[in-house]
Formats: structure tokens, C-alpha cells, sequence
């Protein structure tokens, strides 16, 4: 469980923070803005965060993402909001070459990933005819009347790009409702947007190498992190994590452990962080350098590789020791 | 002897309406929408095969493409038109002959048609009718109904009116145009997704198009450089406002 330290007030700005649960892990929110204002708007953030949850979670069989899993081919009418997370979801299939792939879902069930880490109750259930891997390529949406299609066979996975989403939402609707500062975290998934009530918004990134997390700042965006080291699960006296690689079908086993990406938002930066599973960690860096992003990958043995760009966000370290 | 012949007749009659149906279909697409039409005026306005020919072992479009092996092709950018709607058949409205007076059963004759492909077998029905004489046979035509569609295709009413609607035969689309279903409402605060009900007039139909690629990748913005601290006192790292863990 990760403690968050409280930001420190500056004079003429408050914040609030505000813990919660949801999508299967803690959640946090911070809102900065008028006193009379923060309270509201804490409020509103959680009751739109776990909206979010009831349409979108693959463990609940009244979602959206639920019905259009069972459609078999069939179009749904959703919310505006899952006409987004499956844009999304899409896009960034087509943004990482495939690297992230939303469409593994009876892969994921497969493997052994079918109840809801905190409710063993919610469980996610598949018609027989969804195949271990679908087609991102041939689904389709219809903003205007809101309407989803995936073809006979495919099954989406909102997975961690709809924690990123979520707080890419809710933090850009603390803003239009009159914040003046957010960041929204959930599960590790942080996305940071207007003035923060100490200059800068700071976010920590465990390397999961052991080391002390590095300390990364930044106006606006999003950060995300990957690890193969969390929600982990055993079969047969193998272990399996829940990355699974789009080309085998089966947990990622390269080099990487974990990976964070730096990106303009949390759902772009969760997609990309992929990439570092299911290619060489060094040839990862280089596809995040070639498209301008911040991105550390950190090695099974230890060892931590970063793109240029990472260095505009991260602090150095206090005792100057090189990271 | 003499029902021999008679059933020769038929038999001959038989073949031939076959070997004209299967004429039809060989002929070239071009004409096989015309002759579709003929055979579905001799067939009650049923146009047996409304869908273009395809060759065998083409698969029909709407079936899903099998998921490729892991070691297979991936199509990152490829699409392929599934779930194309077939067009729908013809749709026909032919009014019911009246009933017969006194109850009894409607005796169908055969159409000028039938009969010309009697006469095409190479006997005239008038030398049928003649032979049957001559052996004795009464002519049953009036007595008995008459199978007109032994091999030969149902003749049309001639007094009822055929009204077909047909659909345009079009290259199947892209992008197949739904219909709404329902789906579960998963927030009480907002709008529920609902099904929307058979017949609801007026309301445009919504075509699902793919998802567009997006043209860059959004960057975070970092924040400006914290200023140089003096060199006796380093200075101290900020106190982070979250943290980033993984999941």
C-alpha cells in the first residue's frame, strides 16, 4: 500500500484530499480551489469515479463493457463515457503497434484472472464464443448515437487504461466545474492537471528495483506504471501475472518488471507502458525516444534505462547520486 | 401401355422445365437478374436466389475471420469487412385466390406457359389428346386437378395484382448498419442505455464506424527547473503528492 504525503498549503490556495476504493485498488484525490469549493468537489470526484466502475468493470455483468462483451457481434448503446474508454482502448492498440492490445480478455479469463481482486464474488463471465484474442481492428463506434460494435468473438478489456481514463475524466471535470488545481491516482495510475498548491505537482514512481522511488514533476499530464510484480497468481506451480503478451497469449516474460511512462494523458501513458513487456527493454526506450516520451524501464537485474526525456521530469537525486 | 405413355409424357415434360431452370442458372450474371425475374412470375413473385453467385469456397462475408496463432499475422492497421448484411430477400404480396364456390378445392389449370413447354417436349397437346382417344383414355383435365407444377414452375394468378419490394443490390458496405440494442444502465445518474423498441419511426440509424487512428501521441508538460540552489545547502527534494506503483 503506498502513503501519500499531504500537500503542504500555499498561502491563498487550498487543497483537499480525499482516499477512496475503487476499480480494485485505492484511489486518491487531491483538489485545489476556493475552501467552499473543495468539499463539492471532492464529492463529485468520487461519485463520478465509481459511475465510472459501474459502467466499465469487467467484473460486474450490468456494465457496459459487460454488454458489449456479450453482444456477440451485436451493437450496444452505451454512455458517452464508454464510447470514449472504447475510442481509447482502440487508439492505443493502434498507437503501440499492437503492444497493447485490449482485446485479450478471454486470454486474461484463460490464464486464471476472473475474479475481481476484491470481490472473489464478481466474477467476469465470457460467452463460449469469445476467442482468446479479437479483433481491435474491426471494432466500431458511432459517437453521435452512441453505439458500440465489436465483432462476434471479441471481448474488451478496459483494464488499466480505464483507470487512466478515469482520472484523465474526472480530472478534467474538476477543472471545468471550477478547481483550480487536480490529481486524480488510482491504482497507480496519476494524472495531474492545473496549479498545484505547492508549484508543481510531485508524484514518486516506484522502480520496483528496491531502490527509493524517483521523484518526477511536471505541470500537467499523466504518469502510469506497469509492473509484472502485483497481481500475480499461480497455476499448476506456475506463476502468471496479468500482462499477457498479445503475440503468445501468455504472461509477458522478458526482462522488464516495470515500466512508468510520462505522457500528456494517463490513458496514453498506461497503453505505452506495454510496449516495455513485449519487447527487449533497450529496443523499448528506443520506441519511446523515437516518439518523444518520458518513459524508465527496470530490469529483472536490477537495472533502470530512461529516455531523455525522462531527465526533464525527474529530480535528481538529493544525495547526487547519479539515476 | 397407354398410362405408360402418359407418364412418359410427363416425365419428358419434367425434364425439360429442369434442364430450363438449370439453364437459367449457368447463364451469365449479367442476365441472371432478368431470368430471376421470369422465374418469379412463374413462382408467385419468389425470387429464389436474391444474393449475387459467388464462386465455391468463397467465404461469405459477415463470418468472423478465424483469430490468427500467436506466431501469425498481425494486422495493426488491417481491417476486414465483417458482419456485411446480406440483402435481404425480396419481399412479395400476392392476393389469395378467391374461395371456391361450394366448398371445393380450386382446380389449377396450367398457364400458357405449362403448356408451351408441353409443346416444346415435341407432342402437341391436341396429339395427346388424340392418342389418349384413341386408346381410350378420357380426357380428366376437368374431373381431376391438375399437377401443373410437375416440373413445371407455379403459374401466377393472372387476376392478382404482384406487388415486390425489393431492396437495391449494392456492394455490401464497410461499416454494416446496425440495429440499437439494449444495453444495462450502469449509473442511475445519467442517461441508461436503452434498447431501442422495433418500429420507432423517425430516429436516424446509427452507423458504427472504426475507431481513428490517432495522428501523434500527447506529451506531458514538465515543469520548469527549480532554481539553483546555493552550493552550502542542496536543495531538498519536494514531497511528492502521489505515487506512481504500478498496477
Amino acid at each position: 500500500m503506498t502513503t501519500v504525503t499531504p500537500p503542504r498549503q500555499s498561502p491563498g490556495l487550498t487543497s483537499l484530499r480525499t482516499t477512496t476504493r475503487a476499480m480494485s485498488c485505492a484511489a486518491s484525490v487531491v483538489v485545489a480551489g476556493s475552501p467552499a469549493e473543495l468539499e463539492p468537489l471532492a464529492a463529485f470526484a468520487l461519485g463520478r469515479l465509481h459511475s465510472l466502475e459501474q459502467r466499465w468493470s469487467r467484473f460486474l455483468a450490468s456494465s457496459e463493457i459487460s454488454a458489449i462483451n456479450a453482444a456477440e457481434g451485436r451493437p450496444v448503446r452505451v454512455s458517452d463515457d464508454t464510447v470514449e474508454l472504447v475510442t481509447a482502448l482502440v487508439q492505443g492498440w493502434h498507437s503501440t503497434e499492437g503492444a497493447f492490445d485490449p482485446t485479450l480478455l478471454g486470454a486474461l479469463v484463460g490464464l486464471g484472472y476472473a475474479a475481481s481482486r476484491d470481490d472473489i464474488e464478481r466474477r467476469t463471465s465470457l460467452a463460449p464464443t469469445v476467442a482468446v484474442r479479437g479483433r481491435p481492428q474491426d471494432v466500431l463506434v458511432d459517437p453521435v448515437h452512441r453505439v458500440v460494435q465489436v465483432p462476434p468473438g471479441t471481448a474488451l478489456d478496459p483494464g488499466g487504461m480505464g483507470k487512466g481514463l478515469a482520472a484523465d475524466l474526472i480530472v478534467a471535470e474538476l477543472l471545468a466545474a471550477g478547481a483550480t488545481g487536480a490529481l486524480v491516482e488510482i491504482g497507480g495510475d496519476v494524472r495531474v492537471a492545473g496549479a498545484s498548491p505547492v508549484g508543481a505537482w510531485t508524484v514518486a514512481v516506484d522502480t520496483a528495483d528496491g531502490a527509493a522511488p524517483a521523484l518526477v514533476s511536471l505541470l500537467a499530464g499523466g504518469v502510469a506504471t506497469s509492473t509484472s510484480r502485483l497481481r500475480t497468481w499461480d497455476v499448476g506451480g506456475e506463476r502468471r501475472h496479468h500482462l499477457i503478451d498479445p503475440f503468445t497469449l501468455r504472461s509477458t516474460a522478458n526482462d522488464t518488471v516495470s515500466c512508468t511512462v510520462i505522457a500528456g494523458s494517463t490513458a496514453t501513458a498506461e497503453a505505452f507502458t506495454k510496449i516495455a513487456f513485449t519487447d527487449h527493454p533497450e529496443r523499448a526506450v528506443a520506441r519511446y525516444a523515437r516518439r518523444g516520451l518520458a518513459a524508465s524501464v527496470t530490469t529483472a537485474g536490477g537495472e533502470r534505462l530512461v529516455t531523455p526525456a525522462w531527465r526533464t521530469f525527474e529530480h535528481p537525486d538529493p544525495s547526487g547520486a547519479p539515476t | 401401355m397407354t398410362i405408360t405413355a402418359a407418364t412418359a409424357m410427363t416425365t419428358t415434360t419434367t425434364t425439360t422445365a429442369t434442364m430450363t431452370d438449370q439453364l437459367v442458372e449457368e447463364r451469365p450474371d449479367a442476365e441472371r437478374a432478368e431470368r430471376l425475374a421470369r422465374l418469379a412470375s412463374r413462382r408467385g413473385g419468389r425470387v429464389p436466389n436474391p444474393a449475387p453467385i459467388r464462386p465455391p469456397g468463397t467465404p461469405r462475408t459477415g463470418e468472423d475471420a478465424p483469430v490468427p496463432t500467436p506466431e501469425g499475422a498481425r494486422e495493426p492497421g488491417g481491417r476486414s469487412p465483417w458482419a456485411a448484411p446480406t440483402a435481404p430477400a425480396a419481399r412479395t404480396e400476392t392476393r389469395p385466390l378467391p374461395p371456391v364456390p361450394g366448398g371445393g378445392r380450386r382446380r389449377r389449370r396450367p398457364g400458357p406457359a405449362a403448356a408451351a413447354k408441353i409443346v416444346t417436349a415435341g407432342l402437341s397437346t391436341t396429339a395427346l389428346l388424340g392418342m389418349m382417344a384413341a386408346f381410350g383414355i378420357a380426357d380428366r383435365r376437368d374431373a381431376q386437378p391438375v399437377d401443373a407444377t410437375a416440373g413445371v414452375s407455379d403459374p401466377a394468378p393472372t387476376a392478382a395484382p404482384v406487388n415486390i419490394s425489393t431492396v437495391p443490390v449494392t456492394s455490401p458496405p464497410t461499416s454494416p448498419a446496425p440495429t440499437p440494442a439494449s444495453a444495462p444502465s450502469a449509473a442511475p445518474s445519467t442517461a441508461p442505455a436503452a434498447a431501442v423498441p422495433a418500429g420507432t419511426p423517425t430516429a436516424p440509424v446509427p452507423v458504427p464506424v472504426p475507431v481513428p487512428v490517432p495522428a501523434a501521441v500527447d506529451l506531458a508538460v514538465p515543469a520548469p527547473p527549480p532554481p539553483p540552489a546555493p552550493q552550502a545547502a542542496p536543495a531538498p527534494a519536494p514531497a511528492p503528492q502521489a505515487e506512481s506503483s504500478g498496477s
